[in-house]
């Protein structure tokens, strides 16, 4: 687990937080809502490396948010998350067993899957992360309507990042 | 698998509860003066853009202190020297340290901004932050050379604040929904507010001096409780700000031990 994969993530996840601190935080739309970059890290993690260290990463590079924002552990809570429910996800959408997931690259999903896997992950974690934010339960409709227009604006960031990094990243 | 995941969600759910416990750490200051010092860099480049209009920002508010200024009268014209005018004897309340925003964010509900000075120029943790259009905020941390401070637009802020015309005073308190307005609580619903009245500073509170501007008052409602809710625009567009002043009550002190040794409490606790 703590081989050069895991090493080349850290270095991955820390410059995931510092563009989100000091670039993506900067960056808002109509005053209001603003883009959470750094769950392309999830987004893009290839399935056959190590599950459990996805988990653990997830984690870090929440609470390196955290640290940063003063946020608590909200970031940290939706990303391992985000990051638990990411391979039963795939399975379920390419059919595939767990023991196929070694060799399942992003390839393989059609183009629908893919645009579903990405919206349901982005969405699902900002709704988590917004509602932790507000922590009531009165302001629910205001707290979905935000999640959903800062998943919008998530996801062209997501795409941007996919088509400049195409090969890596595979579909 | 899952056993990990719980633990780390569990570990994540008690810092969310915790959240004070960063304030308590070395990684308060540690993350404070990394991204005191970074974002400073950043504005550094980014404030030539706003240069404009600050100027033109800093060239009124040259205008109204030049303004006050005539009115108290000051310097003879004779022996040269300045002379007040104030019958409470002049003793000075509070100190305005001069300081630049250099983070800032509006889209959250808890929003929170970071300054550029700290316990070395003298900031403490309570002090209040202004610009010349108004309240900005509230320092909770106070770093070596960074500070970190409570926004306007944070659902956990209370200010303390009275209409300007016939000094009634009520709670201003952010909802979480517009950055560009707070709400007015806590006045009482017989009281007439119109369209267009000044919101200010109280002075009740030993944060805030006496009678700076918040907002002007754009509508007024009853809410689901019943109680009487006032929409107030903020003078100050908080998507824009560059620069601000920190203030400094130096009677804060005596006026926290006063308030400590409160006659009536005390005879409670005798009972």
């Amino acid at each position: 687990m703590f081989n050069k994969d895991f090493l080349i993530n850290i270095i991955k996840i820390i410059i995931f937080a510092l563009l989100q601190v000091f670039v993506f935080n900067h960056i808002n739309f109509l005053g209001s809502y603003q883009p959470y970059i750094y769950i392309v890290f999830i987004l893009f993690y290839p399935p056959y490396q190590n599950k459990y260290a996805l988990l653990i990463l997830a984690f870090l590079l929440g609470l390196m948010i955290d640290i940063f924002e003063y946020t608590g552990g909200i970031h940290a809570f939706a990303l391992t998350l985000i990051a638990f429910i990411r391979n039963p996800i795939i399975k379920l959408l390419a059919g595939k067993q767990e023991y196929e997931m070694e060799f399942f690259t992003f390839h393989s999903l059609s183009f629908a899957q893919w645009i579903f896997y990405l919206s349901i992950l982005t969405c699902l974690h900002h709704l988590i992360l917004l509602t932790l934010e507000n922590f009531k339960l009165e302001g629910i409709t205001p707290t979905l309507l935000r999640a959903l227009i800062n998943s919008g604006i998530t996801l062209v960031f997501v795409f941007i990042y996919k088509i400049l990094f195409k090969n890596k990243v595979g579909i | 698998m899952l056993l990990i995941f719980l633990f780390l969600e569990l570990i994540a759910l008690f810092l969310v509860f915790k959240k004070n416990i960063y304030h308590e750490t070395i990684l308060a200051s540690a993350s404070t003066s990394f991204t005191g010092y970074v974002n400073g860099k950043i504005a550094k480049v980014t404030n030539y853009i706003n240069l404009p209009s600050v100027n033109h920002d800093l060239m009124d508010e040259n205008a109204f202190l030049r303004e006050q200024l005539v009115h108290l009268g000051i310097k003879d014209a004779k022996t040269k020297k300045f002379y007040t005018t104030d019958s409470l004897g002049g003793k000075q309340t509070y100190s305005f340290i001069p300081s630049e925003i250099v983070n800032n964010s509006i889209t959250k509900t808890q929003n929170l901004l970071t300054i550029n000075k700290g316990t070395n120029d003298g900031i403490e943790k309570g002090d209040g932050i202004i610009t010349n259009n108004g309240v900005i905020g509230i320092v909770t941390f106070a770093g070596k050379n960074y500070s970190r401070a409570i926004s306007l637009l944070n659902k956990d802020i209370s200010i303390n604040a009275r209409i300007k015309g016939n000094k009634y005073f009520g709670t201003i308190k952010w909802d979480g929904k517009d950055p560009r307005f707070v709400q007015l609580l806590e006045i009482p619903k017989y009281i007439s507010v119109k369209k267009g009245d000044t919101i200010e500073t109280d002075g009740k509170s030993p944060v805030f001096p006496e009678g700076i501007t918040i907002g002007k008052v754009v509508s007024k409602g009853i809410d689901a409780t019943g109680e009487l809710t006032i929409q107030v625009k903020l003078k100050q567009d908080f998507g824009n700000l560059s620069h601000g002043y920190i203030v400094t009550n130096l009677n804060k002190a005596e006026i926290k031990s006063v308030e400590k040794s409160d006659t009536i409490t005390n005879r409670q606790n005798v009972q």
